[in-house]
């Protein structure tokens, strides 16, 4: 039943009309482009990466080797730029969550004076260019707070103003798709309210909650303009550890790191893919344990009895 | 007198500094299945929230079986509400719905399986176990929603409207079989309903609601034969109503010179110089209803009269001018309480399908 169910529903997913002729053509060529000038500069990096090269110049390389991926593994502040930088990645995204998950509910969920303006407030560093954003808060650390200039939580810190707006927008569309009388109905059949809120909400929008932690975390782990503020030169986040070096040498180094991010991206987000799929295929084994045996009728209309 | 079941005592309630229940008093006997009517946007979802505790009164308190809940969280009251909607939890499935309130109280997994199914069984869904609700039926909803809330065993089990999503033959079907429910399971069930003839089916006694306030309670019997307002006069089946005893051109045997009542069935068509009639009128249509015959008819003062008459005794021609008889006894004397009309929120009137519904 679940698998016709599923397929069907697949079916009336990709079930896109089929053109044909010219415009087919056409749409063929746009995409292949598209596809093309969004692939390119990645492709670039990958082939540089495995030059034997000494200068990555973006050019067909003359020779091949591996020696680029040890310097980058063995370069100090890559090794301790990527600690660094994990660190700040798993702390920014865990508190841009909790935090972004209880602001969208309170203004999803809750009508009190000052709604729109905390919406408002939460969108705000978005027009913000990040440098602004970076200079504030170096003025701020070093006036106010000074220990936490070049800490993995002042940085991930500074990380959470920027992520908490894309947090709280992307959890807020998914719980303004929730019937707030879900909530309600499991209160009624005796769940207190925090655990109402894990067992019928939390598991609707949790999609929501791994694409916003998928990209909460590469945006963090990927951040240079407002972190290059927050650290002094000699012990960096990975980017800014990228960065710098390019300023001084232009070999594969960092395009051999670079495509290991790009590895380690591809991988989380596949990752997350299949967690989110996690959702669908555990009811599906569920209504498979509990269901009786035997195709269950497929009629949806009413039962005469 | 027992205790009752569920005891509303005053409650009062205000939205955004509107008054959307006004000292609401209801009593609901044990076992009894106890039906809330009234008119859309008139408070009844609020008064149910309000006994469910989803809402909080801003007045008066609230009971079960003589222990008073108004301060009790919705987690911890002996009621269980089944939502207008149904709101079953899209991602689990059936059975896992229905087990739902047995899995927050702790209660053993054995006896979790037990319950659930006895309870998809009485319901007619048991094969139904494994199914995701967004594959269901609207009346295979409501029966899961059903089981759901009775699976916890209430003292009070409160429905919002369980049947206005369903279908016409649907709902006249399931109307049956929710009081054969309520009858089997023995709980005290208050059914909140928009729909007279549905509420007048179904329940041992009925609380009409009109503007948040509370116009009358009791039998259907005692709605219909002895309505205690003008609201309710009107709003349970039909009535044609008069200012007194001499109004709009007839004379009716009553000695009360207020508001009075007259069911079309009451009227009794006799020849235009009948002695027992109270007054002449012109028939203006005659429908043909099977049993019965609506002949509407217009008084000399252009006063319109619905009537209705066995079908087989009587020939009503269009224009031809009648008598109209009634008996004394048949003429209800209606307390003329002062409802405020504009108050009404959303619909002054009694809702057109149930007035239709009525007639036929
Ligand atoms: N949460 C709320 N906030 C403001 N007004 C409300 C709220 N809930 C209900 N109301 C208003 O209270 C009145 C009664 O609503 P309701 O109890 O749902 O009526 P019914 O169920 O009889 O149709 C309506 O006018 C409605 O608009
Ligand atoms: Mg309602």
């Amino acid at each position: 039943m679940t698998s016709r169910t599923t397929s069907r529903l697949t079916g009336r997913l990709t079930g896109r009309p089929t053109g044909t002729g010219l415009g087919a053509a056409a749409r063929g060529v746009f995409l292949t482009l598209t596809a093309g000038f969004v692939l390119l500069p990645l492709a670039v990096v990958v082939l540089s990466s495995f030059s034997a090269d000494e200068v990555a110049d973006g050019g067909w390389p003359n020779g091949w080797s591996l020696r680029w991926f040890r310097e980058a593994l063995e370069y100090e502040p890559f090794r301790v730029g990527l600690a660094y930088s994990l660190q700040v990645a798993a702390l920014a995204t865990a508190i841009s969550l909790a935090v972004g998950a209880a602001a969208a509910y309170a203004i999803a969920r809750y009508r009190f004076p000052g709604a729109a303006l905390l919406r408002a407030v939460f969108v705000m560093p978005l027009s913000l260019p990040r440098v602004v954003t970076g200079f504030c808060l170096f003025v701020l650390y070093a006036s106010l707070f000074p220990t936490a200039y070049g800490t993995v939580g002042g940085i991930a810190f500074a990380h959470c103003l920027l992520l908490l707006p894309f947090v709280v927008s992307v959890l807020g569309a998914a719980l303004a798709g929730l019937d707030p009388a879900l909530e309600e109905a499991a209160r009624d059949l005796g769940a207190s309210p925090p655990r109402a809120f894990l067992r019928i909400t939390l598991p609707q929008i949790r999609p929501a909650l791994i694409a916003a932690a998928v990209f909460a975390f590469i945006t963090s782990f990927d951040e240079v303009d407002t972190s290059v503020f927050l650290m002094p030169a000699d012990q960096t986040t990975l980017p800014v550890a990228v960065f710098l070096r390019l300023e001084q040498q232009q070999d594969p180094t960092v395009t051999a790191m670079s495509s290991l991010l790009i590895a380690g991206s591809l991988l989380l987000a596949a990752a997350a893919a299949l967690a989110a799929r996690g959702v669908g295929a555990a009811l599906v084994a569920r209504e498979a344990g509990t269901g009786e045996p035997g195709e269950p009728k497929e009629t949806r209309g009413e039962r005469t009895a | 007198m027992s205790v009752p079941a569920l005891h509303a005592d005053g409650v009062s309630k205000w939205f955004d500094g509107r008054r959307v229940l006004d000292a609401v008093d209801i009593e609901v006997r044990e076992g009894e299945f106890f039906s809330l009517l009234g008119p859309s946007g008139c408070g009844k979802t609020t008064a149910l929230r309000i006994v469910a505790g989803l809402d909080a009164p801003d007045e008066g308190r609230v009971s079960i079986n003589g222990t008073d809940v108004t301060r009790t969280p919705a987690h911890r009251r002996p009621t269980n509400l089944v939502f207008q909607q149904g709101a079953l939890f899209p991602h689990l499935s059936v059975f896992d719905n229905v087990a739902f309130g047995l899995r927050t109280e702790k209660t053993a997994k054995r006896e979790i399986a037990g319950r659930v199914e006895e309870l998809l069984d009485v319901v007619g869904m048991a094969e139904f176990a494994g199914r995701a609700p967004g594959t269901l039926s609207g009346g295979q909803r409501q029966r899961v929603a059903m089981a759901r809330a009775l699976v916890r065993r209430p003292q009070v089990l409160l429905l919002d409207e369980p049947l206005s999503a369903l279908d016409l033959g649907l709902q006249l079907r399931m109307r049956r079989e929710l009081r054969a429910l309520q009858r089997r399971t023995g709980t005290a069930f208050v059914c909140v309903t928009h729909n007279q003839a549905e509420a007048m089916e179904i329940s041992d006694r009925i609380a009409v609601l009109n503007a948040g306030r509370v116009e009358q309670t009791g039998t259907a019997r005692e709605l219909y034969h002895t309505p205690a307002s003008r609201f309710v006069a009107e709003f349970i089946g039909e009535n044609n109503l008069f200012a007194g005893a001499t109004a709009d051109g007839l004379t009716l045997p009553a000695d009360h010179d207020g508001l009075l009542a007259v069911r079309p069935e009451s009227f009794r068509l006799a020849a235009a110089d009948d002695a027992a009639s109270v007054g002449t009128a012109t028939v203006r249509s005659a429908g043909f209803l099977g049993p019965r015959l609506r002949v509407v008819l217009e008084t000399a003062t252009g006063r319109e009269v619905l009537v209705d008459a066995e079908a087989g005794a009587t020939t009503a021609a269009v224009g031809e001018r009648v008598g109209l008889a009634v008996a004394a006894a048949q003429v209800a004397v209606v307390p003329e309480t002062a409802v405020p009309e504009a108050a009404v929120p959303e619909a002054g009137l009694p809702e057109e399908g149930a007035v239709r519904e009525a007639a036929s």
